[in-house]
This record gives C-alpha cells, structure tokens and sequence, in this order.
C-alpha cells in the first residue's frame, strides 16, 4: 500500500472511522504474522502478538508522524513487541551483546559456502526450497529476523535498519551473514555435496 | 578465494537492489570468472523464492480479533495504559523565570555530572558538556508526542520560528508575570496525561523544587537507576517507581499524596474533573536516565538491540531511544491549556521533545529574541533547519545553557526545554 494510501486512511480513522482501520489490518496482517512467527516459532504467539501489534498502533496512532511509512512504523512496533515477548519468554538470548557476536566480525570472517551448483531438477529444486525454508528457522535471531523482513516484508535495507534501530551498513552486512549461514547450515546437512 | 569472500556482501545487496553501480558493475566482472560465486548468487535467490513461499498466510481471525476489539469500544484511540506518564506540572503563581531551551543531539551525551561552570563558550564538537543545573530524570522523550491538528496539517511549515504570532502573544499580555489562563477560563488545575503509552502513570509529582544548584546541578538530584538498555525500559516502567524530581529538587509527601488522589489516567477529557488538592496545579515530570552517557560498548548495544518501549517516568532511557519511539514515546506538546506552548513547566524542571535538524551553521539571531518565556510548541516541532541551527547556535552560546554536542550532523537532536530558577 503506498504511503499516501495510509495516510489517508489513518486520517480517517483519527477523524473517527475507526472501520477505517481495517484496511490497514489487511494490507499488514500478513508481514505482521510471519514477522512475529518467525520470531516466536509459535502460531498461538504470533497471533497473540500481532493482534497486540494493530491494537497498539491503533491506540497511537496519533503519535505517528508520517515521516516514515506506516507500515514500517507498524513492523517496529511489531518487533519490539516481539522482542519484549521473548525477553519474558526468555526463550532466546535475544538482547544481549553476546548475542550479535556473529555479527561482530565482518563478513570475510565467514566461511565461504562450497556450493558448485544447484539441482536443475525441479523436484529437486523444490526440495531445496522446502530445506532452506526449514534452515531458516535454524538461524540465530538477528539472521533470522532481518531475512524475515528482507524476504518476506520486503523491505529495504533503510526501513530494517529503522525498524531495528541499526544502520543500513549493519543491515548490509547482518543480512549477506544470514544468507552465508543458511548456506552454511545446509551445507552441514548435506544439500550440497 | 579471499576474492570471493569479499563479493559476498555484495553478492547479497545485489540480490536485494542494494548496490551502487560501481560495486555493480564490480560484482558483475567478478562473477563472470567465478562460477563459486555465480552458484552462491543463485543459492541466494533461492533463498529469496523459498522465503517468499514459505510465508503464511494471516490467520482469518486476526483482523477479526482485531476489528473486534476497536469496534466494541473496548480499544480508545491514544487511550493510556496503565504505563502511560501522568505528567502534572506544577505552576507557580509566582513570576517565573524566562524559559530556556536547550538542545542536544545525538549522539549527544547528557552526562551525570555536575554541570561545568557555564562560561558562555559555544562547545567543540565532540566536546561533553553537562546540562547546566538539569536533573537527567527530569527528561524524557517527546519524540512522539502527539501533534496537534493543527502542527500534523503544518507538515510543511516553513514559517520563521521567530515569527511569533501576535495573536499567540497578545494572549499572554502578562508573560512573564504569570501564566496564562486555560481556554475557557478554567481556573482549575489541570493534570495532563503529557507522555502517550507506554508510560507509567504512578510517577509522584514534582513539588517545591529546590533552586538549581549552578554548582552541584544534577549531582544533588537523586538518582536511582542506572542505565538500562532501551529493551529493559518498559519493565521497569512497570515495577519500579522512581520519584520525579526537578533539578535539585526533592519530593513533597504532601504534594504526592493530593496529585495522587487526583492521578488522571490520560484523557484530556479526563483531566477536565480532576482538581488537585493542591492550589498550584500539579505536573510531575517523568524521570529518565541518570546517565545518558554512552560508552563505545554502550553505544555499540544501543546500535545493535532493539529498542523496547519508552521508559517513561520511571525508567532511565539511553539518548538513542530520542529518536525513533514509534510506539508511542514522549510527551504531548500540549500545556496545560491546551494552547500548545510549553509555558507551564516548573522551574528547573526540564522536558526533551525532538526536533530534526542538522547540527547549527551559523549564528544569527540574539538571544533575547530566541529565549523568549514561551516557546510555541509546533514552531518547535516543526522548526525549519535553519531556524534550529541558530536555534541550537544561541543556547550554546547562552550563558546558563550547556549543551553536550555529538559528532554527527545528520542525528535528530532533542530540545531540552529547561526552565531555570
């Protein structure tokens, strides 16, 4: 939805259509959910928390100033939830400096996928999807959530790194670790021979 | 091999559009003699397709849960949680002291420290000043503090900050002696919810505070937290309560205690019946971190953990949480009558609200022009950036402000609205 689009739909709401808001429920829900999903791995969680996610952006929707997209808004939000959720979970080591330590290093400090080719079979192919799919969920938190949001989203490196409150060069550098990761992970487990 | 490695990061912008050019056109030579690589490009697109088909669908009852729930009144927009800041200001009837403003940016550390002797020596870049006589805990964020109409349809506003209206003037005839009446010619105190959620509303008021210590300043404020990460904020927002005090100030059981029986819950609409015991009216400001200094590891944490909720009243906030709170930080810029100018704060007492602009150029305006009693909030908000460069350039140059400056031109910088004794 661009963003003129929602900005006149929350307009509405704030002048008192609250019906209005729907829309931005439809057009969000579904980064929304797979967001928190992939964050909680737990649909019940992720439902939970999503629909926290909308409440709460309806609820302050005044606060929201436009200067960014409102879905982008919405997915911080979202986020922090998530993050405050899994604190309480203490499901993960989600927030803490150690953490990041695969992100503490650069890039070139990873080990280069050996990966010569890739299966031209197409059932072959669709199993590799439906592997990297599942590795996904393998990854560590950070990977995890800026593929989530890079793949699934779709967004940009900007609206991750405002969403994570990170800069673009950390979002650069944090997403070719995930994908180098993922490569990894399936290497261990034999996709690539 | 050490080649490949370095494509990677490349590699993985260019399956997302992210790259320049030049590295482009780099990558591109490269894959051409590299088939490792030219495999891994593929495997990230893979990545990409497999992502995108293992997304979910919403569940059906989530816009359903959803609308439900706003349909059935149960949901009030702005509605404060039981964390929202209860911000009451005390306003004293006495002749207040001229409002000075006070800007810092980020990364801009307010340090805990004593203020330096003000000097009216414009800081260095990069150069650590301490507030002069504000109390760390008396600041917290008004990023998001919700705009009036009036400032939302002023998106553009390009109008000079100085350009004061004088109708907006003329309404307080009698500034700075006292202040002005609340729309209405309501009389009575008024406890405005000032900080949208979350915030905890449980936050003693401020009363009587202590004159400024020019000498000690935030040192004799009672600091009880230490900083927290952004994450940990709202918990403690919810377990913890910690008195809000002015600079140099020191809480009034009494005053408490009749602010606490007159805690208004956040509605302006809520605030209309509530009528502190006191005869000033009560505004307590929410507290913030003691220390808003950042260290490397520090501010490597801020830069790599995600933001929690706004710490409100209680809980101690990094200055990196200033600037992007987009669920629902900061204060209202609205005053306790409604007209939308921070003239009630109690002296020495101290408020963030942020404005974006770029660190200040050049020196224009005198101070007496910019330093006036009352500051109009959307011009604030709504500050063009040259206007809050010479903003920032006259109270560096004031001679009881103290600003600590960062490095970095392009941050938001936060006002620190600071009204000494």
């Amino acid at each position: 939805m661009p963003a003129i689009e929602e900005l006149q739909i929350i307009k509405k709401v704030l002048d008192g259509d609250a019906d209005a808001f729907e829309e931005l429920v439809l057009a969000n829900q579904k980064n929304v959910y797979n967001l928190t999903l992939k964050m909680t791995k737990n649909e019940e969680d992720a439902l939970d928390l999503s629909q926290e996610a909308f409440i709460k952006a309806y609820t302050q929707l005044e606060v929201f100033r436009g200067d960014s997209k409102f879905s982008v808004w919405l997915y911080r939000l979202t986020y922090n939830l998530c993050i405050d959720f899994l604190r309480k979970k203490k499901k993960e080591q989600v927030i803490s400096i150690s953490s990041y330590q695969d992100d503490s290093g650069a890039v070139t400090d990873m080990e280069l996928p050996d990966i010569r080719e890739l299966p031209e079979d197409s059932a072959e192919r669709k199993e590799l999807r439906s592997e990297i799919a599942q590795s996904i969920d393998e990854l560590n938190q950070n990977h995890r959530e800026v593929l989530i949001m890079r793949e699934i989203n779709d967004m940009s490196y900007a609206e991750i790194a405002e969403t994570l409150g990170v800069s673009e060069g950390t979002v650069k550098s944090r997403i070719a670790r995930a994908r180098l990761s993922l490569a990894n992970i399936l290497k261990e487990k034999g996709t690539f021979p | 091999m050490k080649n490949c490695i370095e494509m990677m990061e490349l590699l993985s912008a260019q399956i997302d559009n992210e790259l320049s050019q030049a590295d482009s056109e780099r990558l591109q030579a490269h894959l051409q003699s590299c088939e490792e690589c030219s495999a891994i490009m593929e495997f990230y697109n893979e990545i990409s397709v497999a992502a995108s088909e293992s997304a979910a669908e919403a569940p059906e009852e989530l816009c359903t849960n959803v609308m439900s729930q706003i349909r059935s009144g149960n949901v009030k927009k702005t509605a404060p949680s039981k964390r929202n800041a209860i911000v009451y200001l005390k306003r004293y009837l006495p002749a207040v002291a001229g409002l000075a403003v006070i800007l810092t940016a980020l990364p801009f550390i307010l340090t805990n420290q004593p203020p330096a002797t003000t000097d009216g020596v414009a800081p260095v870049a990069g150069e650590s000043r301490t507030l002069f006589g504000a109390d760390p805990q008396m600041q917290w964020n008004a990023e998001d503090a919700s705009v009036s109409e009036a400032a939302e349809e002023s998106a553009s506003y390009s109008a000079s900050f100085f350009d004061i209206d004088d109708a907006v003037m003329g309404n307080y005839a009698q500034f700075p002696t006292a202040p002005p009446e609340a729309p209405g010619g309501r009389s009575e105190p008024v406890a405005v919810d000032l900080a949208p959620p979350p915030m905890d509303r449980s936050a003693p008021p401020i009363s009587d505070p202590e004159p400024a210590d020019h000498a000690g300043g935030a040192g004799d404020a009672a600091h009880t937290d230490a900083p927290i990460d952004t994450g940990e904020a709202h918990h403690r927002a919810e377990s913890e309560i910690v008195g809000t005090e002015p600079v140099g100030g020191q809480h009034d059981m009494a005053d408490r205690q009749a602010v606490e029986d007159t805690q208004y819950a956040g509605s302006d609409e809520a605030a209309q019946g509530i009528a502190p015991q006191n005869e000033e009216e009560a505004i307590s400001v929410g507290a913030f971190t003691d220390d808003l200094s950042l260290g490397d590891e520090a501010a490597e944490a801020v830069e790599t953990e995600p933001r929690g909720e706004p710490a409100g009243i209680i809980a101690p906030a990094p200055p990196a949480f200033l600037t992007i709170p987009p669920d629902g930080t900061g204060i209202s810029p609205e005053g306790l009558d409604g007209l939308v100018e921070f003239n009630a704060l109690i002296s020495g007492a101290s408020m963030i609200i942020e404005i974006r602009g770029s660190f200040p150029e050049a020196l224009s305006a005198h101070p007496s022009e910019f330093l006036g009693d009352w500051i109009v909030w959307e011009r604030l908000f709504k500050l063009p950036q040259a206007e809050a460069r010479e903003l920032l350039e006259v109270l560096l140059t004031h001679e009881d402000i103290t600003i600590n400056l960062g490095s970095d031109p392009s941050a938001h910088y936060a006002v620190i609205l600071y009204k000494p004794q």
